[in-house]
């Protein structure tokens, strides 16, 4: 099963990581990315882009962004933290490295370490639901990756579905992660 | 870096139009680098100790946060992609 795999190589890296506090090379994990990156794209060459995408791509935004934001007020009601304080942490849409940092280094370190457990936890999510989730319904199963569903997810998501999907999963991913420093920022501007 | 992403998708997306892609199907190269990706990360988190010692109080609100944004948009988008769909047939 490739999502046992998947999961099992997060969590050996945990372990791995937990007990010989091995650093990687500063940008190994970029570089890796790159690489999947440039893969996917010879992968994806193959097809024509249509512009009915574009639809599609704006659709999952709507979803991704609202959705999000619409249950992260909700959850907000209930736990300690204000209602931007939550807002802000869930604008990582999975984008963990990003959020967490903007929201330490000008806003509180408590944030954004809940930024980034929200987001790792996010990415951790789709990675779980994406092999079962994808034939229910692609929408949601891109909305849940975030921005991811350009990089980390990209790859499983190509693995569990068709080309058009992964297409669509780029462009909504790069979408979002040019939303995530502005939707971040606009929330710190309001904490501010 | 999200740039150097845009710039890699885009540099394999011509240089495929060019070059054969069998090979990733055959040795499986996206999962091999998915999962390569995915330890690194995993490896990452590991090797912070500051993380861990925050991990109790932290580690809740971010699951709540992270449960609740993921039900969320995957609510939100099977309803869109169902509109959608009813949509197309009419």
């Amino acid at each position: 099963m490739s999502a046992v795999l998947l999961i099992s190589s997060v969590l050996i890296g945990l372990l791995v990581g937990r007990i010989t506090h091995f650093q990687l090379p500063g940008n190994f994990v970029e570089i890796v990315l790159y690489a999947l990156i440039f893969v996917v794209g010879i992968d994806l060459s193959k097809e024509k882009i249509e512009k009915r995408f574009v639809k599609d791509i704006a659709l999952i935004i709507v979803s991704t962004v609202g959705g999000t934001l619409l249950s992260a007020y909700i959850l907000s009601l209930f736990i300690p933290l204000n209602t931007l304080e939550t807002l802000m942490a869930a604008s990582g849409f999975g984008w963990y490295s990003l959020s967490a940092v903007i929201i330490s280094s000008s806003y509180s370190a408590y944030v954004g370490s809940i930024s980034f457990f929200a987001n790792v936890l996010r990415e951790l999510f789709a990675i779980i639901i994406t092999p079962f989730a994808v034939k229910k319904s692609k929408y949601g199963t891109i909305s849940v990756a975030g921005a991811t569903s350009m990089d980390t997810l990209l790859g499983v998501i190509t693995m569990y579905s068709d080309r058009e999907t992964a297409l669509i999963s780029f462009g909504h991913g790069f979408i979002i992660s040019i939303f995530v420093p502005i939707i971040v920022n606009a929330f710190l501007g309001f904490l501010k | 870096m999200i740039w150097y992403v845009l710039v890699m998708f885009f540099v394999g997306f011509f240089a495929g139009r060019f070059i054969k892609s069998e090979w990733i199907k055959k040795y499986k190269v996206v999962m091999v680098l998915t999962m390569l990706l995915l330890f690194s990360l995993g490896l990452e988190i590991g090797a912070n100790d500051e993380l861990f010692k925050k991990i109790d109080s932290i580690f809740l609100y971010g699951f709540l946060i992270a449960l609740f944004g993921s039900i969320g948009s995957f609510v939100v988008g099977y309803f869109l992609e169902k509109i959608v769909k009813v949509g197309i047939k009419k």
